[in-house]
């Protein structure tokens, strides 16, 4: 099977990789905040109610994991899930163990970013 | 056990996206815009397209609704007469999985990418459910 254009399906995939953990991670916070809380920067924790930040966070999460599975503006929410992801990636360091895939889908974002740059 | 009820609920969200996507563009009368180059068309719009008078993706979106209400239940109220029905529930949803499949492949002789990637959601859906 030949494709004319791999690059679609490649952002499909891409698309729907980057979202599904966001989903996940939004509704895994909100089923069970308890477990999720722990990676809330201490600093953010110390400003505001963690429920909030947490709700916040699984907001955020479910909006941006629908708005790459729409494909509208896709390079603008790659670009925002690499910035999130990354956000993660550096506040989590301490806990590598736990969050070293998410700089696989770091880089998952930045290539879907790359991939639409010029669309 | 949250975590098993976490990714259910993610899966019957993402079958609901891929049913309603399907859904509305048929309902819109807008063409399917397919990731490999292919006409999904020729499938969703065959004589197979419908099962007892309803459409298949209407039947597939009401299904992966169904699974969430379902799902959330479980989380509020589990037991385990709710389990066994909801695995009996996505069982049947597979077994018609594999029927459209085969539809696909020997009946219209193509395919279309959202009913397979329906048909993958909902094998997802069963392995789930023996950790709910």
């Amino acid at each position: 099977m030949k494709l004319k254009d791999p690059s679609k399906l490649a952002s499909f995939t891409l698309r729907v990789a980057l979202a599904v953990p966001f989903l996940y991670a939004a509704i895994a916070a909100t089923l069970q905040p308890e477990a999720w809380i722990g990676f809330m920067p201490q600093f953010l924790q110390n400003l505001l109610p963690a429920s909030l930040l947490l709700g916040a966070h699984s907001s955020m999460n479910m909006i941006l994991a629908l708005w790459l599975l729409s494909g509208w503006k896709t390079k603008y929410a790659a670009a925002l899930s690499a910035l999130v992801l990354l956000n993660i990636i550096v506040v989590n360091l301490g806990a590598l163990d736990i969050i070293f895939r998410d700089v696989g889908l770091f880089l998952a974002a930045v290539s879907l970013a790359l991939l639409h740059y010029q669309k | 056990m949250s975590a098993a009820i976490a990714s259910f609920i993610t899966l019957t969200i993402v079958g609901i996206l891929n049913a309603g996507y399907l859904v509305w563009k048929h309902y819109s009368h807008k063409p399917l815009v397919c990731p490999m180059d292919h006409d999904c068309s020729k499938v969703t719009e065959s004589k197979w397209s419908r099962v007892f008078w309803v459409r298949n993706e209407v039947l597939g979106l009401l299904f992966y609704v169904t699974m969430l209400v379902a799902g959330l239940l479980v989380f509020f109220m589990p037991t385990s007469s709710l389990v066994t029905g909801i695995t009996i529930a996505v069982g049947g949803g597979l077994l018609f999985s594999f029927f459209l499949l085969w539809v696909q492949f020997y009946k219209v002789k193509d395919y279309c990418f959202y009913c397979m990637l329906s048909g993958l959601i909902t094998l997802l859906l069963f392995v789930n459910c023996f950790f709910l």
